[in-house]
């Protein structure tokens, strides 16, 4: 059973805090043990079944997990703690292009992005899942093979720490490179803000379904995105065509906000109607709502 | 459309201002990153099309608000119902009191009538009604009725003829354009002769219309009173001698009457009944058939208000160098026409001088510079002053007093009473006391006098060796007068002579003139807020009982003809529209039309238009 995460140790998990932490690895590491941290309770603990080792008994563990045998032989109370078979193969596909430069308040969605995938990463190279990485804008910008030989990690993250914002963004495209390219069933993570043409995105996410692959979507945008909070005359600029559209923003905030829940609406609709996992990120929010999504599609899979 | 403070029409400029920043806000518009702004760009045309008219249409309304508001400071007005150019016809009806004989305005009301009907085609109309002052009754205009309509109202009143005033305002009226001026008046030759000739603009013709000889008529045309009585003048206007009685009231109670026959010409009529001190003391002539308003003439019995005289002497209360003055003007006792009062030269404030007549300073020790600027505001204000020379006064105050230039010197000591003094100026108001007996002043001896060189002022009287005695010098409106010898027995025997009462007595009365409240006064000088007709009334400003008579001169029914009356216009060398009249006339008109309440009333509506509409764009 699930408690929700107590706030001291969500402040581990805010976008701001981990942003001031140095390297990429370190701030992965920050995010899920204290995210582990905080789900000490949860269920998704269980979703291992080889034995790992025991760990004294702290207030809060789940008493089904003592083992009385050893209670009898010490006379204290001990945990059993399982460990995950590798068993999955995992490709992160994170969207690099230019609307993801985007953030209103301390971390750009790349960034936000960037510490998700990296936590996903080590949170399955904990797990001895093979993972992969494939950074994307209008083409493939980088890609890493999935693969769980140790110090893999390692490479994923810095690939991750050295991806520049690009430019436009086209989503089918890795998607259907990765659905072609896709050997065995394995889980797709795709983090982007999906700001694209939505048919073209649901049908290369369908394209990899098709292929038996497992598909998280993290929609990660902006709290200004969500909410339009302009109010003086401004020109806004895209980042990614550097277009210019004069607006006077309390007028226009009722069409866009519209215009944005209709998108969202058809991304929920068509992707649950595709069997596909998809969580709106705001990016504003800690990480622990995407990793609990994450954790949640991952335990499906068992 | 005209203006009457055309200069506010600058402020027009400020519109400017929402323009400059209208435009300087689309400028200042600043570039927000954002990641897709495809939604931005499908925003509905319309809807972005619908914010830049209501942009227009708020910035349009800020301009009108500033453009109506500039406008309305001008104070617009449509001079003369836009009908500027066209020629006018003014007729100018009398409507003094010798109109007011039974049937004669009639009779001028029908004659204006007639006068408006024959104007010609194409001509505005308007109607002057006039006494000694002239009124524009109506505006000239292309609508007849109006000048009717006003000639219905006008009435006849108890001033006097003056044709000058009526021609002044007809011309004003008429401005620069061409016209007619109809004089419809019993033309009496009193009407010129008080006011001087008037005069015509150029292109406007003078005509008049004759309503006829006045009848026989009585009036009484002065009042006197007498230690013996009242005396009264009455004046038969007709040629044929006329019985009439002449009755005496006061306060409304009969005291005499006398039945008498009146000759043609001025008749004086005694009454011997003793008066009382106090009342209205009003003397008439019954006068049937003739003009009503010149049968009574009214007098104020009341004692005058004593007049306040201030000494202003070194030593204050205890000082001797004002003890002559003081017994000459105190010499009638309980009944002298001054209340006297000494003053030290420090003592001298505005408080100190509030309701005084006359100041006279005859010592200056301890006059200061604030006292002697105190003084000379007290002159400017209407009060006299006396300055009489004497070994303890100043001299260089003389010349203070008498203007710039002036060296006024003491004279060395000495001297055997040499000096005499003559009235150089025999006909001044001063002397009128002493009715051709002012060579008995001369008899005074001059032991001692003061040499005012130079004055910048009348000089009165002279010594005998040529230097000024007595020299008067106005200042705002008040007066000076400087005495150069002294008038306490120091430097002369003058208070020991027998004129010295009476002198004493007509300088104070002089002096303080301006000060003393007038006690009967013409229709055409009533104060204001007085109603202008003959009889006792009682002045608002300063509560006094005054009596208001009318002018006696109108009671001359002489008459001119027709072409006397014309021969006194002269032709004026401007234009009507002269730069002094015009403004007077605008003012009357944009009085009249008041259109800049309605402009502001505009601003107001325009700017509650603008908040809302700018509410509703936010």
């Amino acid at each position: 059973m699930a408690t929700a995460p107590r706030a001291n140790e969500l402040r581990h998990l805010d976008p701001a805090v981990i942003g001031r932490i140095g390297s990429l690895e370190l701030r992965a590491r920050t995010i899920v043990e204290g995210f582990l941290i905080g789900l000490h309770r949860s269920p998704y603990q269980g979703f291992s079944v080889e034995f790992s080792e025991y760990r004294q008994y702290m207030p809060g563990d789940d008493t089904s997990l003592i083992d009385w045998k050893l209670y009898a032989r010490t006379d204290r109370h001990y945990v059993k703690k399982f460990e995950e078979e590798t068993n999955l193969d995992c490709h992160l596909l994170l969207d690099v292009s230019g609307s993801m430069g985007y953030g209103s308040a301390g971390v750009t969605k790349q960034e936000y992005g960037t510490y998700l995938a990296a936590s996903i990463a080590y949170l399955m190279n904990r797990q001895r899942d093979a993972v992969g990485l494939l950074a994307f804008d209008e083409q493939v910008v980088r890609h890493v093979p999935a693969s769980a030989r140790p110090g893999h990690l390692r490479r994923v993250l810095l690939t991750l720490d050295s991806l520049a914002s690009g430019r436009g963004s086209d989503v089918s495209k890795p998607l259907n490179r990765l659905a072609e390219a896709l050997s065995r069933r394995g889980l797709v993570v795709l983090i982007s803000d999906l700001l694209d043409e939505p048919e073209h995105v649901v049908r290369g996410l369908r394209h990899l379904r098709f292929r038996g692959a497992d598909v998280i979507v993290f929609q990660l945008l902006d709290r200004a995105e969500l909410t339009f909070p302009f109010e003086r005359p401004a020109r806004f600029r895209d980042l990614e065509t550097d277009d210019e559209v004069a607006a006077v923003p309390p007028l226009v905030r009722a069409h866009y906000l519209r215009e944005l829940r209709t998108l969202l609406a058809l991304y929920r609709r068509e992707l649950r109607l595709a069997g596909i996992d998809y969580c709106l990120v705001d990016t504003s929010q800690p990480l622990d709502l995407a990793l609990l999504a994450y954790l949640s599609a991952r335990s499906r899979r068992h | 459309m005209s203006f009457l403070f055309p200069a506010f029409l600058a402020g027009a400029l400020a519109v400017a201002i929402p323009i400059v920043l209208h435009f300087a806000r689309r400028e200042a518009a600043p570039r927000v990153p954002f990641s897709d702004i495809r939604f931005l760009q499908r925003v509905p045309l319309m809807q972005a099309r619908r914010r830049r008219i209501r942009e227009w249409l708020l910035l349009a309304l800020r301009i009108a608000a500033l453009l109506l508001l500039a406008l309305a400071f001008a104070r617009p007005f449509f001079d003369a119902t836009g009908l500027a150019g066209r020629p006018v016809t003014i007729v100018a009806v009398d409507r003094s009191f010798s109109m007011s004989l039974p049937g004669r305005f009639e009779q001028a009301r029908a004659a204006a009538r007639a006068a408006i009907a024959e104007a010609p085609p194409g001509h505005l109309v308007g109607l002057v009604t006039f006494d000694e002052q002239a009124r524009v009754a109506a505006a000239p205009a292309a609508d007849r009725a109006a000048a009717v309509a006003a000639l219905a109202r006008a009435e006849t009143g108890f001033g006097a003829t003056r044709y000058g005033a009526a021609l002044a305002a007809a011309a004003r009226s008429i401005g620069s354009r061409e016209g007619r001026i109809v004089v419809v008046t019993d033309l009496q030759r009193a009407g010129w002769e008080a006011a001087g000739a008037g005069s015509a603009p150029p292109g406007v013709s003078v005509r008049t219309v004759d309503v006829g000889a006045a009848g026989p008529n009585l009036a009484v045309t002065a009042l006197e009173i007498g230690p013996a009585g009242a005396a009264a003048v009455v004046v038969n206007a007709g040629v044929q001698p006329r019985s009439s009685t002449v009755a005496l009231r006061v306060d409304g109670t009969v005291l005499d009457s006398a039945a008498v026959t009146l000759e043609a010409g001025a008749t004086t009529v005694g009454f011997d009944a003793p008066l009382p001190r106090a009342g209205v003391l009003e003397v008439a002539v019954d006068d049937p058939g003739g003009v009503p308003a010149d049968d009574r003439r009214y007098h104020l019995l009341d004692p005058p208000a004593p007049l306040a005289i201030v000494f202003v002497t070194a030593g204050g209360r205890s000082g001797a160098g004002a003890f002559y003055l003081e017994r000459a003007l105190l010499a009638a006792g309980d009944d002298s026409p001054f209340v006297v009062r000494r003053l030290e030269p420090a003592g001298i404030s505005p408080a100190a001088l509030d309701g005084v007549a006359a100041v006279l300073l005859l010592e200056t020790a301890g006059l200061g510079r604030s006292a002697r600027g105190q003084l000379a505001a007290y002159v400017e204000s209407g009060g006299g002053l006396l300055i009489a020379a004497g070994p303890r006064l100043d001299p260089a105050l003389v010349a203070e007093f008498v203007g710039a230039g002036s060296t006024p010197t003491a004279p060395p000591p000495g001297g055997d009473g040499a000096l005499r003094w003559s009235v150089t100026a025999t006909r001044h108001p001063l002397f009128e006391t002493f009715e051709g007996q002012a060579g008995t002043l001369g008899q005074v001896r001059f032991r001692q006098a003061m040499r005012v060189d130079g004055a910048d002022g009348r000089v009165l009287a002279a010594f005998s060796d040529g230097g000024p005695a007595l020299v008067e010098r106005t200042a705002g409106r008040g007066r000076v007068l400087v005495f150069a010898s002294d008038l306490n027995n120091e430097w002369n025997d003058f208070p020991r002579q027998p004129t010295f009462v009476p002198f004493v007595h007509e300088v104070v009365r002089y002096l303080g003139r301006q000060r003393q409240p007038a006690r009967e006064r013409l229709v055409a000088a009533a104060p204001p807020g007085v109603d202008p007709r003959p009889g006792v009334v009682i002045e608002p400003a300063s509560g006094r009982a005054l009596v208001i008579n009318v002018d006696p001169r109108e009671s001359d029914l002489a008459r001119l003809t027709a072409d006397e009356f014309l021969s006194r216009i002269r032709p004026s060398a401007v234009p009507g529209s002269a730069a002094g009249s015009e403004p007077v006339d605008a003012a009357g008109r944009e009085a009249e039309q008041r259109y800049w309440w309605y402009l502001l009333l505009a601003v107001a509506v325009v700017l509650v238009a603008e908040s809302w509409l700018g509410r509703s764009a936010a």
